[in-house]
């Protein structure tokens, strides 16, 4: 027999080291992903797949050349017809065959390998596939992810560059949504952890998200906001509390974070509009929206962004004249809260408030300063100190500014 | 209650200052821009808008159907017009494909188009979905253009064809 062991060795230590070098090359955030013990097992299941299919090929090989040597006169194990024909094929044909599977295998190895673990493709695809098994496995129950591998996706995107690698986890978040919110037994109450995730993904540091990235977490937001439950019966408001909480937090961290970047008003203005589909989706959240314009607004107020705060005000304005029943005191302090930081900008921003602060007035049922003293106590015990000592300032100059300055 | 206004426009990011400005200045509208047709829809069927501003270059958003619709014609605002398509479903004119019915209290005298394409490429097919006012985008357009098409349309001054 004259046998290229060497040829052979070869191609056994090019696809052993595939998996290796595609896993070598990887981005870090990919690599950890991978590299769980959870996932170990599979990455050495599919490697082992191709190494057992070269093995393969390789014994097919050496049989057939023993074939190629045989006395198939005498031969036990073989049948007489194949024994004659491998005897009588050449033996450098069948060595050829056999490379030119092996030279096939590899490179089809190499192909899925990248495909599976060389981008970002891939592991999100075995991460949805994770993610969603309880609710495949089991469509009768209320949906639900699966939280470690969903924790794994959040980490992934917390850790991935600003842009196109954030936007694929995102686009597989927005995937996830999807499928929760169409499921018949989704009642609202599914994707606190998503949802709380995508802070993480978008607005956390080091790497806080482009704002293509903070636009497609609100469209994530406004999905769960406005989507249609098929489980009407056991509605939840928790999912559409969390989004509203989240938007308003995202958008504070988009004021601070894209200050350089043109389109900044334009995705603080995406945050708005989600805001207010959400008051109008879920009325008894008015309060949430409220607060959460309110500190969108003040943000955006404080950072320069005028139009936005301006946008933020029209909003509350519009929700204080139309409120939810029973009306909520928090409306009213969100208002008069984000009136005051106007009133706290400058002289434009305060002739501007003077004029609005009109419209809010008429509505008012105790004086105004007794109102700006409430929602001033009332900011202070929950927590926000800034938009307390506004009001309180506000408190002081008022009465003596309003006569003296002409609304614009 | 104020006027509701839905401005369905995606291009206008660098001009949102100076066009919206003035309209939040003057307090008198519940103002809302939707970027892409998908929003729009969620918009009117949470809502009901006394005036509707409408661009014809529109990016489909999230919404399968309009994603399809979309890549059929080509993948490209200008060549796909989905504002088009949209203005139809809105009057009532095209709703059995999209499988959603349009809210009943639109009327098309309370749509504008406000959009860079001029009379001649898009008149007839304005005129055939019943909207009474177009505007035409140009450079030289006024910062309270929005505002006072808005006002316009409130008023029930009609323009057909005028490219403004």
């Amino acid at each position: 027999m004259n046998i290229s062991y060497d040829g052979l060795a070869t191609f056994f230590i090019f696809l052993i080291g595939v998996p290796a070098l595609v896993i070598e090359n990887q981005k870090s955030e990919l690599r950890r992903i991978v590299l769980q013990p959870a996932r170990r097992r599979t990455l050495f299941v599919r490697a082992g797949q191709w190494i057992a299919l070269t093995l393969a090929i390789m014994f097919v090989g050496v049989a057939t050349d023993a074939l190629h040597y045989a006395d198939c006169a005498n031969m036990l194990l073989a049948p007489h017809a194949i024994c004659w024909f491998f005897h009588g094929v050449p033996e450098d044909l069948i060595w050829l065959c056999v490379f030119a599977a092996l030279v096939g295998i590899s490179i089809l190895a190499t192909i899925r390998f990248l495909h599976r673990y060389g981008g970002y493709r891939g592991i999100l695809e075995d991460l949805h596939r994770e993610i969603i098994k309880p609710i495949r496995d089991h469509p009768e129950n209320v949906p639900y992810l699966q939280p470690e591998s969903l924790e794994d996706l959040v980490e992934l995107g917390r850790q991935s560059d600003p842009g196109q690698d954030k936007q694929q986890v995102l686009g597989e978040l927005f995937e996830l949504v999807r499928v929760v919110c169409t499921q018949p037994k989704y009642r609202g109450d599914s994707l606190e952890r998503l949802i709380l995730g995508l802070v993480q993904v978008v607005g956390a540091d080091p790497k806080v998200g482009s704002s293509q990235n903070f636009e497609t977490a609100s469209k994530i937001m406004e999905y769960v906001l406005t989507c249609e439950r098929q489980c009407a019966e056991t509605h939840r408001d928790d999912d559409a509390r969390y989004a509203i909480h989240v938007t308003g937090r995202l958008g504070q961290r988009a004021a601070r974070h894209l200050k350089a970047q043109i389109e900044i008003v334009a995705t603080l203005n995406v945050y708005l509009e989600t805001l207010d589909l959400a008051a109008d989706t879920y009325p008894q959240t008015q309060s949430h929206v409220s607060g959460a314009l309110l500190e969108l607004g003040s943000t955006a107020l404080e950072e320069g962004h005028i139009l936005a705060a301006m946008g933020a005000l029209n909003k509350l304005i519009v929700l204080y004249e139309n409120p939810a029943e029973p009306p909520q005191k928090e409306l009213t302090t969100d208002t008069l809260g984000l009136v005051a930081h106007f009133w706290d900008a400058g002289e434009t921003a305060r002739s501007y408030v003077a004029r609005r602060l009109d419209e809010i007035q008429v509505r008012l049922t105790q004086p105004l300063a007794a109102e700006l003293h409430q929602a001033q106590h009332h900011c202070a015990r929950t927590s926000r100190f800034k938009t307390a000592d506004c009001l309180g300032k506000m408190i002081r100059e008022y009465s003596a500014s309003a006569v003296a300055e002409a609304p614009m | 209650m104020k006027p509701r206004i839905l401005w369905v426009e995606d291009s206008a990011r660098s001009e949102l200052s100076s066009l919206v400005g003035p309209i939040y200045f003057s307090g008198k509208y519940d103002f809302n821009l939707a970027e892409d047709v998908t929003r729009a829809v969620r918009f009117v069927e949470t809502k009901q808008f006394e005036v509707m501003v409408i661009d014809l270059r529109l990016p489909p958003g999230s919404d399968d159907y309009w994603v399809n619709l979309y890549k059929q014609n080509g993948s490209n605002r200008a060549q796909a017009h989905l504002g088009l398509n949209f203005i139809s479903w809105l009057v009532g004119i095209d709703n059995k494909a999209y499988g959603r019915v349009a809210p009943a209290w639109v009327e098309p005298e309370r749509i504008g188009v406000f959009t860079v394409e001029s009379w001649s490429e898009v008149g007839e097919q304005i005129q055939n979905l019943r909207v009474k006012k177009y505007v035409q985008k140009t450079a030289g357009h006024s910062d309270t253009i929005l505002l006072e098409l808005i006002e316009e349309l409130l008023n029930g001054h009609n323009g057909a064809g005028n490219g403004t």
